[in-house]
């Protein structure tokens, strides 16, 4: 078996649809858990009080803002080199949910800059990076609304999100790159120990897992509706023909 | 309302904007699913 028989749209969302529901309710589940779990059975930070508790949502949040990003580049080459639309479908329906991470992202960030940093915003590296790459989502967006040839649209789309995994990959390691902004590198990494208390590591690590998830059934959910509309055109145009 | 202090205002503005766009979301695309899954269901039936 081949992962690309799930070019197939069919094929596609037979297997995807029994599990959507499934994925859906573990998310939320496990959202609800690190939620909860950070914003009432953590103890308050020595360094930044209670407002530590909105770093459950903003972390998970800008992990996936980034993550959308690159599953849409992925997505997006498989659809320029291999021409399968069910990847740029996929690309499609990821682009909101990524734009809603990242708008969350900069909202939560900018309220917990305040209390933290004294101000809601400043021009810095990952902060501004950010706010390009929530940009980029709404012109990725815009584009595909503006172009009525699915295929042209697929084409175009694709080429601008090769060129905004630029400014993804600058949100990631902004601040490794330029160490003169007021964010701290990554509380989380995978070549070193983490920085952080096991009391706020588990709901952290629970939440996140909780929006990865969500993120996939929403991709799911929405490829497939993409699919139901993409044939539901196709009939209505052949009926036109015929007509 | 718990209170958090002299960050309680922002600690609840931040899960309010999230819980609440991530609701939003979440019902728009089963909305949209829903509308997608009823015009195939119609087209097809039309086409026999």
């Amino acid at each position: 078996m081949s992962i690309w028989e799930y070019a197939n749209p069919k094929k596609f969302m037979a297997t995807t649809t029994p599990i959507i529901p499934w994925v859906l309710g573990i998310a939320l589940a496990a959202m609800f858990v690190g939620l909860v779990w950070g914003l009432l059975f953590t103890p308050d930070a020595e360094n930044f009080g209670a407002s530590v508790k909105i770093l459950f949502v903003h972390v998970p949040t800008a992990l996936m803002a980034i993550n959308a990003w690159f599953m849409m580049f992925v997505a997006s080459l498989i659809w320029l080199i291999r021409r399968h639309h069910v990847s740029a479908l996929a690309a499609k329906a990821a682009a909101p949910i990524g734009a809603t991470m990242t708008l969350i992202a900069l909202i939560t960030g900018a309220i917990w800059g305040q209390p933290t940093w004294g101000t809601w915003w400043q021009w810095e590296p990952r902060l501004t990076s950010f706010l390009i790459l929530f940009l980029f989502y709404l012109g990725y967006m815009a584009l595909w609304s503006a172009i009525e040839d699915n295929d042209t649209a697929a084409d175009l789309t694709s080429v601008l999100c090769l060129v905004g995994s630029i400014f993804a990959l600058l949100s990631r390691y902004a601040v490794r790159f330029w160490s003169n902004g007021l964010h701290q590198d990554s509380t989380f990494s995978a070549d070193k120990e983490t920085h952080i208390d096991p009391s706020f590591w588990y709901p952290s690590v629970i939440a996140m897992l909780g929006f990865g998830l969500l993120f996939l059934a929403l991709v799911l959910i929405r490829t497939n509706t993409e699919i139901r509309l993409r044939r539901a055109d196709a009939l209505e145009a052949r009926q036109r023909r015929s007509a | 309302m718990i209170d958090f202090g002299k960050h309680t205002f922002h600690v609840w503005a931040c899960y309010g904007v999230t819980v609440t766009l991530v609701a939003a979301l979440v019902i728009q695309s089963l909305t949209q699913s829903r509308k997608a899954k009823l015009r195939l269901a119609r087209v097809e039936a039309k086409n026999g």
